[in-house]
């Protein structure tokens, strides 16, 4: 079955973001799984994402002192 | 391809049960409005896709609840559809689809992905809609619709980071102000901070500190150098809570921006309907720009006449009005951030206190300070609302409650208990030395805690933003790029197939365009004659736009759904007219051939050019035209083989249907007489509604024909003549004449066959169409290449 428009759209996505510095891989795969799961248009999906980005920041922060 | 050989549905929207033997065929259905149309197409729809998307997208209607027939339950609707090849028969009901085979799989599939219904409303829809609106039915039909979900969501996780790294700001810049204030200067890090802290240890001849770590030992040394330890501590709780209690009461418990706020919610809430306005602002804009830019002297929506001037004097003030509003409700988002920010902090302040007065043992009204925290976490409740739904209490009502005037009558006794008890604690030098010391370091570590806090939430908050920013503008420019690459594959299929509609019309270059400033917009652009890239409504009738949205889901349809050739047409020709609708029936017949097509209309006229095409084209034996004789709630629709406009009348006739026939006949000969009308460009009196009866255009075609070709008219004199005769007939069974009653069987049948003359005489045998006026040709002649009719015209 050829490749619906938004499954290319969201490869060419995924793709274009990679090229990105400001994003970190693990947000990447996070967002993958939420589009592999068909939740990346449900806000509090989205949300526990952000708040794991902030935890890994926080890790961050906490690690640099 | 599989074809589709019966479908079946049962208690589904108007059908009870029915079926519609297709047998691999294309299918035109033919009926009255709420005759049951378009419940085959719901059938259809939700058959593939399990939904029928016409109930969907308000809140009051669903597909669960309104699909199944209003007399069963969701568990009896089921849609069973026959299937050529492979040869089996799947069926669908709520809980899914049952009896698909690995081999029609991939088709099903295709089916419930693509947009192949084009409903009437859609079309009027999409030229007419706003950029917005139109994307998103473009967006549903390319079945990128749910990527504009993600979009919101995205935009909406970026926005909320924005704000809650922008709240952490403001409360950083609040800590800082208080910090500098007091230590006498600003400090930027804690090397500064320290540095400036010595500065004040200095100033009260202290020591001065080597790192914070050190603060905890010097309170504990300046209380043990007080003359009375326990006294010193006390004073100093007292004087901290007292300067607290007394900035809480000092900076007004409800600011002015308070009363700003309610004021402005007010006036937006009393004026409402006006807030609609900010909706309209573009259109609005656009009306004015086009009105203005083109001269035009009537509206480019409803193509009425206008008054220039007037008009756009009018749609000034309502774009005026309409930036009024937009800004207002953009003032009314600042100051509710602040005033929550602000109630935010009173009820930090109070709970603070709330847990510091009992500890100094002096008497507190605890209930009358919940009650006051109680309605600050209201009124913080109430301003999350939109502005619109926003609920509380006006100033002076909030101001003058029992509750705040008991809150403050409290806050003005602690306040004197303090005093008293701050007086009987006088200190002495030392004490007060001592006091001074620990409040000063008291404030400063308190100040640092809370920036050390804030510091690091704000740099999480805007580093996430930032990389939540990142993924949405990458997102949305991936989405316009490709989305825009599309619309450049299928412009020339649009562009074709409107040429094929309107060749010689001027119309060419339909663009499709993501709007750059906007998120999810299309604009939609064309050239005529030598206007280039204009929007189609500013030149173009009703008709034309409604078969450039046809060509546009055309050409959608040709680039997506070359896995599913089935497609469904739901009454959209209306305001098409004939010279035009034999084109798109020419258009049908060439590009979407291999299509098994599901045609829907109530236009007899429409109906019969359609099996009148299949027959020219050599396609009756791909198509099976139903008509739908009647429908109940308890039988649903009733279904017939067609029957050609004669046919029925005839039937009618014979069964001694006076007025059946009669009606018919009239419609027919209005039918007949507006399309020869157009066919042979006769002038006629314009009527503003477009409806035109017999004695609004016989007259004037007669004339035309006698002008044009008075050879025609002498040879075909005695149907002219019979016409003339008969004519009276179609004037008197205008609807609900009381006078028609007095007319005959027979002479409804003279009548009849006298239209039935006229309509022989101006068709072709061979192509089975009206003969066409071609002005720069001089003839009138049908579509025939040889033979047909052909008849040289005068000049």
């Amino acid at each position: 079955m050829p490749q619906t428009v938004s499954a290319k759209i969201c490869e060419a996505f995924f793709a274009n973001l990679a090229r990105l510095e400001d994003v970190k891989p693990e947000t990447m795969e996070g967002l993958k799984a939420l589009y592999a799961a068909n939740r990346m248009a449900e806000s509090r999906h989205l949300d526990r994402l952000v708040q794991e980005m902030e935890n890994r920041y926080a890790q961050v922060e906490d690690a640099d002192g | 391809m599989p074809k589709l050989k019966t479908l079946t549905a049962r208690s589904l929207r108007g059908i009870v049960e029915t079926t519609l033997p297709l047998d691999g065929r294309s299918v035109v259905l033919l009926g009255e409005n709420g005759a049951g149309k378009s419940s085959f197409v719901d059938a259809l729809e939700f058959f593939f896709t399990g939904r029928v998307s016409h109930l969907e997208g308000a809140q009051t209607i669903s597909t669960t609840r309104h699909a199944p027939h209003l007399r069963a339950g969701r568990d009896a609707t089921v849609v069973e559809v026959e299937f050529d090849h492979p040869a089996v028969q799947v069926s669908r009901t709520f809980e899914g689809l049952s009896g698909v085979p690995a081999d029609l799989q991939s088709f099903i599939e295709q089916g419930a992905n693509s947009t192949f219904i084009l409903r009437r409303k859609n079309l009027l829809d999409f030229v007419l809609a706003r950029p917005a609106d139109r994307y998103a039915q473009l967006a549903a039909i390319i079945g990128v619709d749910n990527l504009d979900k993600v979009e919101r969501a995205l935009m909406g996780a970026r926005d909320d980071l924005l704000n809650q790294k922008d709240s952490r700001e403001r409360q950083i810049r609040t800590e800082e102000s208080k910090l500098n204030e007091l230590l006498g200067e600003v400090v930027a890090d804690d090397a500064q901070t320290l540095a400036a802290l010595n500065k004040k240890l200095a100033e009260l001849k202290q020591p001065p500190l080597g790192s914070f770590d050190e603060i905890e030992a010097r309170k504990v040394a300046a209380v043990a150098q007080s003359r009375a330890p326990h006294d010193t501590e006390r004073a100093v709780k007292v004087q901290s809570v007292l300067a607290s209690v007394a900035a809480l009461r000092s900076n007004a418990l409800f600011p002015e921006v308070y009363r700003k706020l309610w004021n402005e919610v007010g006036a937006l809430q009393k004026d409402a309907a006006r807030v609609r306005e900010m909706l309209f602002q573009e259109v609005l804009a656009s009306s004015h720009r086009l009105i203005a830019d083109f001269g035009l002297d009537y509206c480019p929506v409803c193509l009425q006449p206008i008054e220039r001037e007037t008009l756009l004097a009018a749609l000034e003030k309502r774009v005026r009005e309409a930036q009024e509003i937009a800004k207002k409700t953009s003032d009314i988002k600042r100051l509710r951030s602040e005033l929550a920010d602000r109630f935010g902090r009173q009820i930090t302040e109070i709970e603070q206190l709330v847990s510091q007065v009992p500890e100094l043992e002096i008497p507190l009204e605890k209930p009358l300070w919940d009650q006051y925290t109680a309605l600050l976490r209201n009124l913080l409740s109430a301003l999350r609302a939109d502005p619109l739904d926003m609920h509380f209490p006006s100033f002076d009502e909030t101001v003058q409650t029992p509750e705040v005037t008991a809150f403050v009558a409290s806050m003005g006794e602690l306040l004197e208990t303090l005093e008293t008890e701050k007086e009987r604690l006088e200190p002495t030098e030392q004490d007060k030395l001592a006091v001074a010391i620990i409040d000063l370091l008291t404030r400063v570590v308190d100040s640092r805690h809370e920036l050390n806090t804030l510091r690091p939430q704000c740099r999480i908050k805007a580093a996430v933003y930032r990389e939540v920013a990142a993924i949405y503008d990458c997102f949305v420019s991936t989405k316009r790029t490709e989305v825009q690459g599309i619309y450049r594959e299928l412009e020339s299929n649009i562009e074709r197939f409107f040429k094929l509609l309107h060749a010689g019309e001027g119309y060419r270059d339909v663009k499709l365009e993501v709007n750059e400033g906007r998120r999810a917009s299309t604009e939609i652009k064309m050239n005529f004659y030598e206007r280039e890239q204009e929007d189609p409504r500013a030149f173009s009738s009703e008709g034309h736009l409604d078969s450039l949205g046809l060509c546009v889901f055309l050409a959608f349809v040709k680039r997506f759904n070359q896995g599913f050739p089935v497609m469904v047409l739901d009454d959209v020709v209306s305001s098409i007219d004939s010279g035009h609708r034999q084109r798109i029936c020419e258009l049908l017949f060439q590009e979407f051939g291999d299509y098994q097509l599901f045609v829907t209309t109530h236009d007899y006229m429409w109906f019969d050019e359609l099996c009148a095409h299949q027959r020219a084209y050599r396609r009756g034996h791909l198509f099976v035209n139903f008509q739908i004789l009647d429908w109940s709630l308890d039988a649903g629709p009733r279904l017939d083989k067609h029957k050609p406009c004669w046919e029925r009348i005839e039937r009618k006739l014979v069964s001694g249907d006076k007025d059946g026939a009669a009606a018919d006949t009239r419609k027919a000969l209005e039918r007949l007489l507006y399309e020869l009308a157009i066919a042979t460009e006769t002038p006629v009196v314009i009527r503003r509604d477009g409806k035109y009866v017999v004695s609004d255009l016989h007259g004037p075609f007669v004339s035309r024909i006698k002008r044009l070709v008075p050879e025609v008219y002498e040879d075909n004199l005695e149907v002219f003549q019979e016409l003339e005769t008969n004519s009276i007939f179609g004037n008197l069974l205008v609807h609900n004449n009381p006078r028609a009653a007095n007319v005959s069987l027979e002479e409804v049948r003279s009548f009849s066959n006298a239209v039935k003359n006229l309509e022989a005489v101006f068709s072709c045998d061979q192509c089975g169409r009206l003969a066409e006026y071609h002005r720069a040709a001089c003839l009138i002649k049908c579509h025939c290449r040889d033979g047909g009719i052909m008849w040289a015209t005068r000049r």
